[in-house]
């Protein structure tokens, strides 16, 4: 066959017979090409597999909210895969606190901020377990961690704003005023903090002082229902029964399974000798009672209290 | 991936609910859990020789158990009652004894149960105590007992026993010779249920002792034996909740002044429906008639107004006393009574099961409580636990009325708590506690399954002493180490009713503030507290002491001794006219 001088070159033409490609160096180029594919297709699979995973992992947390318990076991087998997975171990954490395992969930809190020590949702989780376990103190100083890590302002107002809630809790009246101070320096002065203070001061038998508080709270909130109902208690304190039973009963308006609500108020009708009217909210506080989660539970019925909060 | 951990991360003022706000003390859902045999966490903050008790148990021979029947494996309900004592003066010898209960056993399966000898230890001074229950002079007792209630109900001055138990009670009449004979049938007291307090107190205002008793749930061993309780996954047994089986109905006896008692239950309107496990009778309401309160296990404590015609009027869910704040019934046990607050008049605090705070009732006056426990501040600290013994006592000699409370879980293996628990202390500030039990010396280091528990001063020094009871394990005696500098003691004598005056109030004046001591009947857990009061006195001033009887009338004493008993007899002070 003639050639076509414009298609070679000289060096082609130099070239030896021996140097043309030859059957076996074929091979290596496909043997190349399919390692090629092969890499390629893992990287795809790996690809794939993540998203799948990621997926998988999507679906499971939603499956954390609503049933821990089977969550919990696909994600213990995935963390058997991937022990060092920080978003499996996450979801794991969330599962037992989510089923009241807190004893176990502690251990995964604390393994999440030995892992990310500047986390503030570590700190956070943390602190929600201990809460969780009765150990305030501690549960007092992760969730104080947790707010001075928090970047961004709101966050540190709404952990600040629980931080506040444990003081009160332990009934370390200085340091709450203290968080109360601190809240409102980085512009946390709503409602819920005011609340809280009025909650504290109420604790400390300052029962004016909180009625002036929720006054304040009520004259910027007059729909607060927690403002009305802890402003009726503080009347009751006081013995102020007739203005007791008006807060109360508005309350009752707003939310009539309160049953918390219509007990106060039937003390409040009670001692303002209004007696058939406080018989008939001690009765519908009694059922309500009857009927509520954790009376069913206490009695060891368990499956009623299931069914009713399914 | 993002971080899907949302606890509540979401903006807290919009998931704020009031039930949230309230429930900031004490509403954790878990508790942390402690090996049993450690000692509690608690660090003592003083040395053994300034704290406020020291445990002489050892050095005091009082060596006894209260028997439970747990040894045979039965973890029925009856075993986790418990045992009280009684802190009485049999022999007149000015020193007080100790009558414990002694529970019983139940056969494997629960076949059978039978009684334990109950336990009278004769305080011979100086804190040493023998054991003169073997030597005759006390009946057998042969049901399974609980609780002991002094009462003096044929009126002879000598202070007769009443023990309470599944199966029935035992009236134990002192003979005076320091001997105890069982009059029960003579006394019509034959009954058969499972009574757990008692309190003797004059409710129709005829002179005599009557008898409010109440018992627990209706219980027979076949209907625990047959079921299983406790963990069922893992197999491991535990008693019943009371809840399992019905409420019990309390009874009430008249007695009719020939050592015979009869039953007024439904003339009285005695409630059924309570599984009742405290009682106490005094006079709540300064209206000179005898009031009966009784804490109630999971359910609604019931609060009885006497008065000149019976039925009883029962207004505890009214009166603000049957529930805890928010109107949950709660699983309540031992009762104390005294004024906390210093306004004179008497408040109601009750120790309940775990995951419950204690409950302190304030007396608004009117037949009116208030729930105080958050604003005084006891809330949270017992919260975990079961409590049972609890009272009031100046524990420190500043004539305010400090408080204790004794622990311990009814589950061996499946409470939110360790079966044993601490025991605290609480010092009252002007009405506000301070939990002051890292002072409390060794005992409230340990953790323990305590029960009934009584005050008193065992050996006259004017500091009050504490026995306890715990399940089969020995009972524990406190000497308590802070009497006031100057103090003295009074004891009353009624006459023309009873002799033990229940209803009757003493007070006088320390540093220019009035205090007040109430004579009630059946407080604590299953136990009697010494009936005698100890005040403070100021340094240079002789303040009188001023009686107002269970009659209404109203007495001055003056000339009383510093440093013992003063022995106040009705009709011998000067009369002061009404009483206000």
């Amino acid at each position: 066959m003639k050639r076509d001088p414009r298609r070679s070159s000289p060096v082609q033409a130099k070239r030896p017979e021996s140097a043309a490609p030859k059957p076996g160096s074929r091979r290596l180029v496909l043997l190349g090409c399919m390692l090629l594919a092969v890499v390629v297709g893992f990287a795809w699979l790996r690809q794939y597999s993540n998203q799948q995973r990621q997926a998988t992992l999507e679906q499971l947390s939603a499956l954390v909210a609503q049933q821990p318990d089977q969550a919990e076991e696909t994600l213990r087998a995935m963390l058997n895969e991937t022990p060092d997975s920080a978003e499996v171990r996450q979801l794991v954490f969330q599962c037992l606190y989510g089923q009241g395992k807190y004893e176990e969930a502690a251990e995964f809190a604390v393994d999440w901020v030995n892992r990310s020590g500047e986390s503030y949702e570590a700190h956070y989780a943390l602190a929600k377990t201990r809460h969780a376990l009765a150990q305030l103190p501690a549960a007092t100083e992760s969730m104080r961690t947790a707010m001075h890590l928090s970047p961004k302002t709101d966050a540190r107002q709404e952990i600040g704003v629980e931080l506040l809630g444990m003081l009160i809790e332990a009934e370390d009246t200085s340091a709450a005023r203290t968080q109360f101070d601190y809240l409102r320096s980085i512009g946390a002065d709503g409602q819920v903090p005011k609340l809280q203070l009025a909650y504290l001061l109420r604790l400390e038998g300052r029962f004016e002082d909180a009625r002036r508080l929720l006054g304040e709270v009520l004259d910027a909130s007059p729909d607060s229902v927690a403002a009305k109902m802890l402003l009726g208690v503080v009347h009751l304190d006081l013995g102020e029964y007739d203005l007791a039973a008006k807060q109360l009963a508005e309350v009752v308006a707003d939310q009539p399974e309160n049953k918390e609500a219509h007990f106060k108020l039937a003390l409040a009708l009670g001692r303002l000798g209004r007696t058939s009217e406080a018989a008939r909210h001690f009765a519908i506080n009694q059922r309500l009672v009857q009927a509520s989660q954790a009376v069913l539970e206490r009695r060891g019925d368990k499956e009623e209290a299931v069914r009713r909060e399914e | 991936m993002r971080s899907r951990f949302t606890l509540s991360l979401v903006p807290v003022g919009r998931t704020l609910a009031w039930a949230t706000l309230l429930c900031l003390p004490g509403c954790q859902q878990s508790v942390p859990v402690q090996n049993e045999g450690e000692p509690s966490a608690r660090q003592q903050t003083t040395s053994t020789n300034h704290a406020l008790f020291v445990d002489i148990t050892k050095s005091s021979q009082v060596n006894v158990n209260y028997k439970s029947g747990h040894s045979d494996n039965n973890y029925a309900l009856l075993e986790t009652v418990g045992g009280g004592v009684a802190l009485v003066d049999f022999d007149h010898d000015g020193l007080l004894d100790l009558f414990f209960a002694g529970g019983g056993r139940l056969a494997r399966e629960m076949s059978a149960i039978r009684g334990e000898r109950c336990k009278l230890f004769r305080n011979v001074a100086d804190l040493k105590f023998h054991d003169v229950s073997s030597t005759g002079f006390v009946p057998e007792t042969a049901f399974y007992s609980h609780g002991v209630t002094g009462m003096d109900y044929n009126a002879d001055g000598w202070t007769d026993l009443l023990v309470t138990g599944y199966g029935g009670v035992q009236l134990l009449q002192n003979q005076g010779d320091g001997s105890f004979l069982d009059v029960t049938r003579d006394a019509g007291l034959e009954v058969f249920g499972w009574f757990t307090a008692a309190a003797a107190a004059d409710l129709d205002r005829d002179g005599n002792a009557d008898l409010f008793l109440s018992q627990y749930c209706d219980w027979k061993p076949e209907f625990e034996s047959g079921r299983f309780c406790g963990d069922a996954k893992q197999g491991i047994r535990d008693s019943c909740p009371p809840q399992d089986f019905d409420p019990a109905p309390d009874l009430l006896f008249r007695n009719s002044a020939n050592g015979q008692f009869e039953s007024v239950t439904e003339a009285a309107n005695v409630r059924a429906d309570g599984r009742g496990l405290g009682v106490v009778a005094g006079d709540f309401n300064g209206d000179d008639w005898i009031d009966v309160f009784v804490a109630n296990d999971a359910g609604n404590n019931h609060l009885y107004w006497g008065g000149d015609s019976w039925p009883l009027r029962e207004a505890g869910l009214a009166g603000g006393v049957a529930t805890n704040e928010y109107g949950l019934p709660e699983g309540s046990m031992g009762i104390a009574v005294a004024d906390y607050d210093g306004d004179l008049d008497p408040d109601l605090f009750v120790t309940n099961f775990e995951l419950e705070n204690n409950s302190l009732y304030r007396n608004d006056g009117n037949d009116f409580f208030q729930h105080m426990t958050a604003v005084a501040g006891l809330s949270g600290d017992c919260f975990s636990f079961t409590g049972f013994g609890a009272g009031f006592g100046d524990m420190d000699g500043d004539g305010w009325e400090d408080l204790f409370v004794v622990n311990g879980s009814v589950y061996h293996h499946t409470g939110q708590s360790p079966y044993r628990q601490p025991a605290y202390l609480f010092k009252n500030n002007q009405g506000r506690f301070q939990d002051v039990s890292a002072s409390g010396g060794s005992f409230f280091e340990m953790r323990h399954p305590a029960r009934g528990a009584a005050l008193g001063d065992l050996n006259n020094d004017g500091a009050l002493d504490l026995v306890i009871v715990r399940q089969n394990e020995p009972a524990v005696v406190l000497r308590g180490t802070q009497a006031p500098k100057r103090w003295l003691s009074i004891e009353l004598r009624g006459v023309g009713g009873d002799p033990r005056a229940v209803g009757a109030v003493v007070s006088t004046v320390y540093q220019g503030r009035q205090l007040a001591r109430w004579v009630v009947s059946g407080q604590g857990y299953l136990s009697q507290f010494d009936t005698r009061f100890v005040f403070p006195r100021d340094a240079d001033v002789d303040e009188p002491v001023f009686v107002r009887w269970p009659s209404g009338t109203m007495e001055r004493f003056n000339r009383l001794r510093d440093g013992r008993t003063n022995l106040l007899v009705e009709g011998e002070g000067v009369e002061t006219g009404p009483a206000s």
